[in-house]
């Protein structure tokens, strides 16, 4: 970038106005926010200069700058956010339409809004307790006694020496009520909620996914109490020795580095993770102070089922669903198999009702039915759990784990 | 960023965590509405190709290639893909396609290599590409082990082992070199040190499917080995105790039949308890599967021909009569001669 711009600067010292130009629009379409690139084009383009910020070194990839992209809590204004946008006498809109032809849209899918001065990450309350979550004593008890108590009872912690330093792990085969748990946690501790997936951090440009995961945990810090919830932690903290992407082991060590900070300096942010494959999560990840402490979410026991059929079931005209039958005959099934089951009866009661002419309720021969159609699907999840288990369980990780699939009768 | 970037960007990421599923998803949203993005076609080609879906991702890449011919990763998946689909030939022309256009590429010789060795007529190069890939990549692990199958393939095993060992040296966890290595240790009969080392090469990647069954077929293997020496220690003691006690006297008899039915239960325990269910389920359809073939049905046969030759001899009256020495003698030469053509075998 700075190379760039001093190329820029030279040409257009020469009077090379259109060579200018292109290497500033190229600087500019890495690094909108960069007042340097922005003050070059208005003196190429012949316009008033924009006032610039003092010098500052500019990172590899440039981009506005984490407090002009993510403003607190309480929302800055735009203006304040971006001053020499408003203090500048330049029409930046008109520039922009006479160089839309150099310097492409920053945002194709909204050219009208600059979602810089939005806020990146939704911060949600969460009104979702453990309460909610039906079943799974034992997981909710192994929450209380790794999580929630030490949070709680600030002066027990205290007395014990007990630290709050380091995140959870929910792992367990998908649909099984990870990210719900995880906001139940949030509800528990009355914290503020950001889910961040893959999506929200990756981005091919050098540097910015880094930028992104320090935003995240910088609206987190402002907005604390706050529970980050990294979902599919493996894709975000894979083992690095497997990345050949050098731009995601960057992200990876900045994962880290956000951790630890979060561990030295920010209280009230507290960090959850979901994988459905732990094993391939790098293992700095797992170290003490960063997701230190576990928690296996397996598929819903017997009163999680009731409690989960119970709930797809409510709001739909049901009528003689043997529900304590059901629960018993869908052993293996995750959260979401019991859903689809749920919506395949309502649906097959619903075409009944169309090819009749007459609506009907949906019965325990829709529920039936549609559990002889829908095979649990969490087998393949099964398969390649029982592998890790039998071959790199060396240090007892998963005994948990393993424990389960020996009840199953996998292993 | 724009969309597409952001697509391929999240897919290509997913390919290298070993999310297929997930790549695919995002893919198939994406060429819904660019069905001509090449790039798109090559990496669901790819995404396809890991999950051993052939037919998809010869597909893929074919499409690919309809919009660009000249992309040289695509012609690697299209190889890949034939490969898969065992139609080798045509991933060898693939693939000579993909080092015309990457010559400089050590993956491209690794992969003609790694073709090649399934093309009866054109194994010979195996070596060469592999010494190809390894003048351009002398510090990657992959080139050594596409060596060493080479040598393994001339049989020259210590050459093959060197490689082997090379490419340890330079990625201690590389599964595939420790899986190969070990399948040397099993040539040469060392069973405890061969299942050391795939349960190694298993710890490193547990969901490869070959070296769990390089592990069940070490523990066959061996319990088969071990199975006829007892056959053979058997038929020994019963010829010998038939002729050194009276024709009334059954207790030696009784005592011998159930030390030899108690070693058959110690080499079973020994050999069967490490194994996982799972794995033991896997023994019992490569025995399947090893009975069909001529070589294991004629060291099955000659093991219980012996069996039943030594109980008859055993319990057979000792009245000067030459049927136990023929029987004995009968049985052991069919035993040893299915011995002779057995060799220790495993997937590389």
């Amino acid at each position: 970038m700075p190379l760039r711009l001093h190329l820029a600067e030279l040409l257009l010292d020469n009077d090379s106005t259109d060579d200018a130009i292109a290497h500033i629009a190229a600087a500019l379409q890495r690094s909108p926010g960069s007042t340097d690139a922005r003050a070059l084009m208005a003196r190429a383009v012949g316009a008033p200069a924009a006032p610039v910020t003092p010098a500052t070194p500019e990172p590899v990839v440039s981009a506005p700058p984490a407090q002009e992209a993510q403003p607190t809590q309480e929302a800055q204004p735009a203006q304040e956010a971006q001053p020499t946008q408003e203090a500048s006498p330049f029409d930046w809109a008109s520039a922009e339409r006479e160089l839309s032809d150099v310097v492409p849209p920053r945002f194709v899918d909204d050219e009208a809004e600059d979602p810089g001065d939005q806020p990146a990450f939704d911060l949600e309350s969460s009104a979702v307790r453990l309460a909610d979550v039906a079943g799974m004593v034992e997981v909710k008890k192994r929450l209380q006694a790794a999580f929630l108590a030490p949070m709680n009872n600030p002066e027990l912690r205290k007395l014990y020496g007990k630290s709050l330093r380091g995140g959870l792990l929910l792992y367990g085969p998908p649909g099984c009520g990870k990210t719900f748990i995880a906001r139940a946690i949030a509800g528990e501790l009355g914290a503020q909620f950001i889910a961040i997936g893959l999506n929200d951090v990756l981005d091919m440009w050098i540097g910015s996914s880094e930028r992104n995961l320090h935003e995240v945990f910088s609206t987190a810090r402002k907005a604390s109490p706050c529970v980050i919830f990294l979902d599919e932690i493996d894709a975000l903290g894979h083992k690095r020795s497997q990345l050949r992407n050098s731009a995601m082991r960057g992200a990876v060590n900045q994962l880290l580095t956000e951790l630890d900070g979060v561990r030295e300096s920010n209280d009230g942010v507290f960090v959850l993770a979901a994988t459905n494959h732990p094993w391939d999560v790098d293992g700095a990840l797992r170290r003490p102070g960063r997701f230190d402490r576990t928690l296996l979410v397996l598929p819903p026991d017997t009163p999680a089922r009731e409690g989960v059929l119970r709930y797809h079931l409510h709001e739909r005209p049901v009528a003689g669903i043997d529900i304590k039958a059901l629960a018993k005959r869908t052993h293996g099934y995750s959260g979401a198999d019991l859903a689809h089951i749920c919506e395949t009866a309502a649906e097959r009661a619903l075409l009944d009702s169309v090819s009749t002419g007459k609506p009907r309720m949906i019965e325990m021969r829709d529920m039936v039915a549609a559990l002889e159609e829908i095979k649990p699907s969490i087998g393949s999840w099964l398969n390649t759990a029982r592998n890790v288990v039998e071959f790199s369980n060396v240090d007892g990780t998963y005994d948990d784990l393993r424990k389960y699939l020996k009840q199953e009768r996998l292993l | 960023m724009t969309g597409t970037e952001t697509a391929l960007t999240q897919a290509r990421h997913l390919l290298q965590v070993n999310r297929p599923d997930d790549a695919i998803r995002l893919l198939t949203a994406h060429l819904g509405d660019s069905p001509q993005d090449a790039p798109a076609l090559t990496l669901l080609a790819w995404a396809n190709l890991q999950l051993n879906r052939g037919e998809e991702a010869l597909r893929a890449s074919e499409e690919a290639l309809a919009v660009a011919p000249g992309d040289p990763a695509t012609w690697q998946h299209r190889s890949m893909a034939f490969r898969q689909l065992g139609r080798h030939e045509e991933a060898a022309a693939s693939a000579d396609e993909f080092v015309r256009l990457a010559p400089h590429l050590w993956a491209s010789h690794y992969t003609l290599g790694l073709i090649l060795r399934g093309v009866p007529g054109r194994r010979k190069e195996v070596a060469q590409c592999a010494h190809r890939a390894l003048q351009l990549a002398p510090d990657s692990a992959d080139p050594h082990v596409l060596m060493g199958l080479a040598y393994s393939d001339r049989q020259d095993y210590e050459t093959a082992a060197a490689c082997y060992r090379k490419a340890l040296a330079i990625d201690p966890q590389h599964a595939f070199a420790t899986s190969n290595l070990s399948g040397l240790d099993l040539r040469k009969g060392r069973f405890a040190k061969a299942m050391r080392g795939f349960r190694a090469a298993a710890a490193a990647n547990p969901q490869e499917e070959l070296f769990h069954r390089n592990i069940v077929a070490t523990a066959l293997s061996s319990l088969v080995k071990y199975g006829l020496m007892i056959a053979v220690l058997t038929g020994f003691a019963a010829f010998v105790t038939s002729g050194a006690v009276g024709d009334n006297d059954w207790v030696p008899r009784v005592v011998v039949l159930g030390v030899v039915l108690l070693a058959w239960c110690v080499l079973l325990t020994l050999k069967l308890r490490p194994l996982s269910r799972h794995l033991r389920g896997k023994l019992r359809t490569a025995f399947r599967e090893m009975l069909r073939t001529k070589r294991f049905r004629r060291i099955f046969a000659g093991f219980l021909l012996h069996q039943a030759c030594a109980v008859v001899v055993l319990f057979y009256p000792a009245d000067g009569s030459v049927l136990p020495e023929l029987l004995t003698t009968a049985a052991m030469v069919v035993l040893l001669s299915a011995l002779a053509t057995g060799r220790n075998r495993v997937s590389t």
